[in-house]
C-alpha cells in the first residue's frame, strides 16, 4: 500500500424522516488516529431517532479500523432496538458484520472478575499446596531410592552410556566456570582477610583463613552454586521439554521408567562429578589466595604454602567433599524433580527451570547451615 | 474382513463403565465398549470433548476414577505393577506429534525397546531397526535425528517405533492431525495393511471423517455436552442407521444427511 493518507473524517446528520446519517470519509486505516464512537453516541442521546444509515461516498480506502466502528455502531442501535441499515453499506463491509455478528456471544466463556478470596481460604490453599509439593517431593526421593536399590540389584532400565555423557557435559565442560569463580574467590578471601588480620599484625594467617574457609564451605558452596546454575537448569529444561513432546509418556507407555532411565543417569553423574570438582575448587582457590598474598600482600611463598597445609586437616578435607556429593543430589534431584513436574507447554518450561534453580540453591545454603550446626556438635 | 474368532475367546479390549476425571472434575463418565481383535476401534468426538483423555487411560498414562478396562479378559488397572508393565510391552503407541526421543537417531528410538525387552544383538537390533524404518518409508534416514526431519516424517518414525516391539494393540492419537491429504490416506492404508497382515487391533483417536469411514470397523463417539458416549459401531452403519441428532451432525460434517458414506465402498 502507497501514497499518502487521507485523515479519517466523521460526520452525523439527520434526515428528514428522523434517521440518523454516519457520513464516513477519508482513509479509515487501523493505524492511528480513528475518530471514536463518541460523536455518534452524543447525537444519538441528544434526541431520538429513527434508524441508523451510513454514507460511504467519500470513503476511501478502509480495514479493520472502520470494522471495529461499524460494529460498535450495530451494537449502539441493537442495544436501543433501533433498525441499522447496514444495507447502505458497500456488501463486503455488510458482509464481514454479519459474519461478526452470525454467533452470538458467549457469556460463561468471558473470565469474570472473580469475587475477592478470604484472606483465610488463601491462606489455607497455600497451606495446601505446599503440602502437596511436599507428597510429591518425597514421593519423587522413594521413586529414586527404588530405582537406584534396582541400579545396586541390576535390574535397572540404565544405561551407563548416558551417565558418562552426563558426567562429561557436567564435568570436563564445567572446568573453567569453576576455575574462574574459585580462584576470584581465594583472590577476594586474602585481600580481605589480609586487610582485617594486618591490625593485628598477623597477615601471614591469611594462609589459615583462606585454605579452610574453601576447604570447609566455599568451594563446595561455589561449586554447587555453579552446577546448580548450570546444570540444574539444563536438567529441569531437558526433562522439560521431553515433557512438553510427550517423550516421557512414550517411555512410560514401553514400561520403561523415566526415573531409571532419565534420572538414576544425571543423578549419578552428579554425584560421582561434584566431589571432584570440588577438589579441583580447592587447588583453585589455594592458587588465588596465594597469587593475591604474595604479590601483593608480600607473604613469603615457602611459609605460606606451610600455613596452609598446616592448617587443613583430613577432616576438613573430606567433609569438604562430603557435601560436594551431597550438593551433586540435590542439584540433580531437584533438576529433575521439576523438569518431570513440567507442564505442557513452552512457558512451564521457563517456570521448572527457574523453580529447579531457586529449589536447588535454597537446599544447598539451607543444608549447609545444617551441617556448619551438626559440624559444631560433633566436633570435626 | 473380519479374522474370524472363536466365541469362546474374550473380546481383545473391554471399557466397563469409566468414569475419567482430573480431580473432581468429571471429563466423561459411563463409557463401555468391546472391541475384538483385529478390529480398527475409532474414538471420535468434536475438539476437547475428551477423545485423548481415553486413549490416556487406555495405555496406562492415567488412572481412571471409576470402572475398569481389560484386556483379553483380564483387568488391567486393578492388576499388580508387574502384569501392568508386561501388558505395556504387548501394545504400540503413536502419539500426536510423534513424540520420538529427540537425543537419538531414529534407529536408536526404534531400537531402544528392543533393546531393552530382548536379548538380540546390537546388529540384529540395527537391522530389525532397518526393517522397521524401511516398513514407513523411510529407508535410508537411520542416523537422522528427529529434529533434521519434517513432521510428517517424525510421525512415521513413531510408527516404526510403535511397530518395534510386533506389538498386538497399536494405539494411534490423531495420526492424520498435520498431514497432507496424501500422507494421510497413506496412513490410512498402512493401518489397513498392518491389521491385515499383522492381525492387530487398533485404537484410532481421530476426527477425520474420511479416515474413519476408510478404516473404521467400530467406533464410539464422545460427546462434550452430555459428557458420555452417544454411540457406538460401525462409523458407516452409524451414518446410515443412527437417529441422534448429534452423530449424524457430526458424520455429515453438519450437512444435510448423506445417502451414501463416502470412503471406500463396504465389501458385501
Amino acid at each position: 500500500m502507497s501514497g499518502e493518507v487521507n485523515s479519517a473524517r466523521l460526520a452525523v446528520r439527520r434526515k428528514a424522516d428522523g434517521a440518523l446519517v454516519v457520513e464516513l470519509g477519508g482513509d479509515w486505516l487501523a493505524r492511528a488516529g480513528l475518530p471514536g464512537i463518541e460523536s455518534v453516541e452524543t447525537e444519538a442521546a441528544s434526541q431520538p431517532f429513527s434508524a441508523l444509515e451510513f454514507d460511504t461516498s467519500a470513503l476511501g480506502r478502509w480495514n479493520s479500523g472502520l470494522m471495529v466502528f461499524l460494529v460498535k455502531c450495530h451494537e449502539l442501535c441493537a442495544k436501543r432496538s433501533i433498525e441499522c441499515r447496514v444495507q447502505t453499506l458497500p456488501a463486503g463491509m455488510t458482509r464481514l458484520i454479519k459474519l461478526a455478528e452470525a454467533v452470538p456471544e458467549k457469556k460463561d466463556a468471558a473470565r469474570t472478575a472473580a469475587a475477592p478470596v478470604p484472606f483465610l481460604e488463601r491462606v489455607g490453599e497455600a497451606g495446601l499446596v505446599v503440602q502437596a509439593g511436599g507428597l510429591s517431593m518425597l514421593t519423587f526421593l522413594g521413586q529414586n531410592a527404588l530405582a537406584l536399590a534396582a541400579l545396586l540389584r541390576g535390574q535397572a532400565q540404565f544405561r551407563w552410556a548416558d551417565s558418562l555423557l552426563v558426567m562429561q557435559e557436567c564435568g570436563p565442560q564445567a572446568l573453567g566456570i569453576v576455575a574462574l569463580i574459585n580462584f576470584l574467590i581465594g583472590s577476594i578471601l586474602a585481600f580481605v582477610g589480609a586487610t582485617q588480620l594486618s591490625h593485628f599484625g598477623a597477615t601471614l594467617y591469611v594462609a589459615d583463613l583462606v585454605s579452610v574457609s574453601t576447604f570447609r564451605e566455599m568451594s563446595c558452596i561455589m561449586t554447587g552454586i555453579i552446577m546448580c546454575g548450570r546444570t540444574g537448569a539444563a536438567f529441569a529444561a531437558q526433562l522439560g521439554t521431553m515433557k512438553v513432546n510427550q517423550e516421557v509418556e512414550a517411555f512410560q507407555t514401553f514400561g520403561i521408567s523415566p526415573v531409571e532411565f532419565l534420572v538414576l543417569p544425571r543423578v549419578l553423574a552428579l554425584i560421582f562429578m561434584i566431589p571432584l570438582l570440588c577438589v579441583f575448587a580447592d587447588v583453585i582457590a589455594i592458587s588465588g589466595g596465594f597469587v593475591v598474598s604474595t604479590s601483593m600482600l608480600h607473604v613469603n611463598p615457602a611459609l605460606y604454602l606451610h600455613r596452609t597445609l598446616a592448617a587443613v586437616s583430613l577432616s576438613t578435607f573430606l567433609l569438604g567433599i562430603f557435601k560436594g556429593a551431597y550438593f551433586g543430589v540435590v542439584v540433580a534431584l531437584t533438576g529433575c524433580l521439576r523438569g518431570m513436574q513440567c507442564g505442557s507447554n513452552a512457558a512451564a518450561v521457563g517456570q521448572a527451570t527457574t523453580s529447579a534453580v531457586v529449589t536447588g540453591i535454597t537446599t544447598i545454603i539451607a543444608s549447609d547451615g545444617i551441617f556448619a550446626v551438626l559440624c559444631n556438635a560433633l566436633n570435626i | 474382513m473380519q479374522p474370524t474368532t472363536t466365541t469362546a475367546e474374550p473380546p481383545k479390549i473391554e471399557i466397563r463403565d469409566l468414569t475419567m476425571a482430573y480431580g473432581s472434575f468429571v471429563v466423561m463418565r459411563g463409557i463401555n465398549a468391546t472391541i475384538r481383535r483385529g478390529e480398527v476401534f475409532i474414538i471420535m468426538g468434536g475438539s476437547g470433548c475428551g477423545k485423548s483423555t481415553l486413549l490416556r487411560h487406555m495405555i496406562g498414562l492415567k488412572e481412571p476414577a471409576q470402572g475398569e478396562i481389560y484386556y483379553d479378559g483380564e483387568p488391567f488397572w486393578s492388576s499388580n505393577e508387574e502384569a501392568r508393565q508386561r501388558r505395556l510391552r504387548s501394545f504400540g503407541v503413536l502419539f500426536q506429534s510423534g513424540a520420538l526421543w529427540s537425543s537419538m537417531t531414529l534407529a536408536e528410538n526404534v531400537g531402544l525397546p528392543l533393546g531393552e525387552y530382548t536379548d538380540l544383538s546390537p546388529a540384529d537390533i540395527a537391522e530389525i531397526a532397518r526393517l522397521k524404518l524401511a516398513l514407513v518409508g523411510l529407508k535410508g534416514f537411520e542416523d537422522y535425528y528427529p529434529s533434521e526431519i519434517s513432521g510428517g516424517m517424525c510421525k512415521r518414525a513413531g510408527l516404526a517405533r510403535a511397530l518395534a516391539l510386533d506389538p498386538e494393540i497399536l494405539f494411534f492419537d490423531e495420526p492424520s492431525a498435520g498431514l497432507d491429504p496424501i500422507s494421510s490416506r497413506r496412513l490410512d492404508d498402512m493401518i489397513l495393511e498392518l491389521r491385515d497382515s499383522l492381525g492387530a487391533t487398533f485404537v484410532v483417536v481421530t476426527h477425520e471423517l474420511q479416515s474413519i469411514f476408510t478404516i473404521g470397523d467400530n467406533s464410539i463417539f464422545l460427546d462434550a455436552d452430555t459428557r458420555t458416549m452417544r454411540a457406538q459401531g460401525n462409523p458407516r452403519d452409524l451414518l446410515a442407521h443412527s437417529t441422534d441428532p448429534v452423530v449424524r451432525e457430526f458424520l455429515t460434517r453438519g450437512e444435510a444427511p448423506a445417502a451414501q458414506p463416502p470412503g471406500r465402498p463396504q465389501p458385501a
